[in-house]
């Protein structure tokens, strides 16, 4: 989110201000509905999770303190409620991920691997949990300590899931070369 | 150069490439509706999950304390397993990495031959379902298996037809056929077929087998390519991804400890196909009971031969001492998800 947020938008949405949910939708929106495609990799279950966020969350700011940053804690919200609903879907098993993989492999012989839809098809290759760790670190630019929150596991857990996902996704593009 | 595609991507993403179109009207219209109706909308709390930790927890001490009395009562001895989780899977699932393949021995005697003989006809039709962070998830897909009497290339053949169909958010799946000589069950043919539902993407893999090599085509809608190499079949040499169907040919017993020779020939952008042993030992003798019915298993353990040089990992599969047909198979990722798989249904009975 690099257009800042208008100063009071919080408290002005706690408020159920119509008006300041709608600016910081404008402004926040984008970057927010990018990480949630990325984590699900669906077009409309990352706009189910933005709206459920935008929808639930002048009552949500009833939980907010107010410590750090207002933008990372949007993104955590955001990604624990796409987490809650793809728990809820119970869709995610290993070798699904594993099926996608292969799929995406030929998928890519006719699609141009320079194509913005690169990074999600390889994200793809990835299993849910670790694709999690592996957009919030490399494309969000969140720390080990944040992510271990966000998420719920121990900085370890994120470190091992980063070194797994990165390792995963050099094995794809070495057999793709 | 692997690292430096990923970095530029990366970079592109970080930048501010979007999915396009964007969030639009049509979002915000969206929630401003549900705002007019009133309609409550509950997001999760961003504060530490303790409660998961607390359950988890609570989880691994139930597993520890339950594999600890399985162990005691139902296993024999055995040298203790790193239970390390990376890897492929080997049941059901025909993508070994070669990329990973490093050079390795198998540990134990290479099996000479498959025993044919013990192979029946019959359908197999197996459930599947996973685990999470020790809580069982809905049944998220069924594999059936149908072995028939044939002929290929007038040799006498088993024909294994197989379907493999899991669902997330739409039907994913994959049919294998595979003619098997009816002696030594050595492959002479195969075909794959993939299908995503969603996508309209197909791909159909070919293999035939002669003695000295393989043919391997692949047809997508795009393009169909063939490749002829030469593949040398060794003694008891199987091609791994369903390697399940071979296992009535192997003579289980208790201690039995054996390597099998997978040819790993997935993909055309490989130079060579590759052979790399798997390792199986019985680790014990269990009797379970699944939807098809009660039965005494082998409890085998496979290695996967593609995590080396890191830890050894492997997978479960229980085969009923009798007929050697697959049971039950447990395999477990990185991420500890478990997927499990039970046979529940047999038609005509193979088994008893």
């Amino acid at each position: 989110m690099r257009t800042p947020l208008p100063d009071g938008l919080p408290e002005r949405i706690r408020s159920d201000s119509t008006e300041a949910l709608e600016a910081l939708y404008r402004v926040a929106g984008p970057p927010l509905f990018a990480l949630a495609y990325r984590l699900t990799l669906s077009r409309a279950d990352a706009e189910d999770a933005l709206h459920d966020l935008f929808a639930g969350l002048p009552r949500a700011l009833n939980h907010y303190r107010e410590q750090g940053r207002f933008e990372q804690w949007l993104k955590r919200l955001l990604v624990r409620t796409v987490l809650m609903q793809r728990r809820s879907d119970g869709r995610r098993t290993m070798r699904e991920a594993e099926y996608a993989t292969e799929l995406a492999q030929f998928q890519g012989q006719y699609e141009d691997t320079a194509s913005s839809g690169e990074a999600e098809r390889l994200l793809g290759c990835l299993p849910e949990k670790i694709r999690a760790v592996v957009v919030l670190r490399e494309l969000e630019g969140m720390s080990h300590a944040e992510i271990a929150r966000t998420l719920g596991i121990s900085r370890a857990a994120s470190r091992v899931r980063l070194v797994r996902g990165l390792e995963r996704l050099r094995r794809t593009l070495r057999r793709e070369r | 150069m692997t690292e430096d595609r990923w970095k530029e991507v990366r970079t592109r993403l970080r930048e501010g490439s979007h999915p396009q179109p964007p969030p639009g009207r049509q979002l915000w219209e969206r929630i401003l509706g549900t705002r007019r109706e009133g309609r409550r909308v509950d997001l999760p709390g961003t504060g530490v999950l303790l409660q998961t930790r607390v359950r988890l927890a609570l989880s691994v001490a139930v597993v520890v304390v339950g594999l600890t009395l399985l162990t005691r009562f139902n296993h024999q001895p055995g040298e203790d397993l790193v239970v390390q989780t990376d890897g492929r899977w080997l049941f059901g699932f025909p993508t070994p990495d070669l990329s990973a393949q490093a050079t390795r021995r198998a540990q134990y005697p290479l099996l000479p031959r498959f025993d044919g003989s013990r192979l029946r006809a019959g359908t197999w039709i197996y459930q599947r379902h996973s685990v999470v962070d020790g809580e069982s998830q809905q049944v998220d897909g069924w594999d059936t298996v149908s072995v028939s009497s044939g002929v290929f290339g007038g040799e006498p053949a088993w024909i294994a037809a197989s379907r493999h169909a899991t669902y997330r958010g739409f039907w994913l799946g994959f049919s294998d056929s595979i003619y098997l000589r009816r002696s030594d069950l050595r492959p002479l043919r195969r075909l794959i077929f993939h299908l995503d539902s969603a996508q309209q993407v197909h791909v159909a893999q070919t293999w035939v087998f002669s003695a000295e090599s393989v043919t391997h085509g692949v047809n997508t809608p795009l393009r169909d390519t063939t490749v002829t190499r030469p593949l040398p079949l060794t003694p008891g040499a199987w091609y791994a991804g369903d390697l399940w169907l071979v296992l009535p040919g192997i003579p289980f017993a208790k201690g039995w400890r054996g390597s099998v020779n997978d040819i790993g020939m997935y993909g055309q952008q490989s130079d060579s196909p590759t052979i790399t042993p798997y390792d199986l030992r019985v680790a014990g003798a269990e009797r379970l009971t699944v939807g098809a019915g009660n039965y005494l298993c082998w409890k085998i353990e496979v290695w996967l031969p593609w995590t080396e040089p890191r830890p050894k990992s492997f997978e479960t599969v229980w085969v009923d001492q009798q007929s050697g047909i697959v049971v039950r198979f447990e395999e477990r990722d990185l991420a500890d998800i478990h997927n499990i798989g039970e046979l529940v249904a047999v038609s005509p009975s193979p088994l008893h």
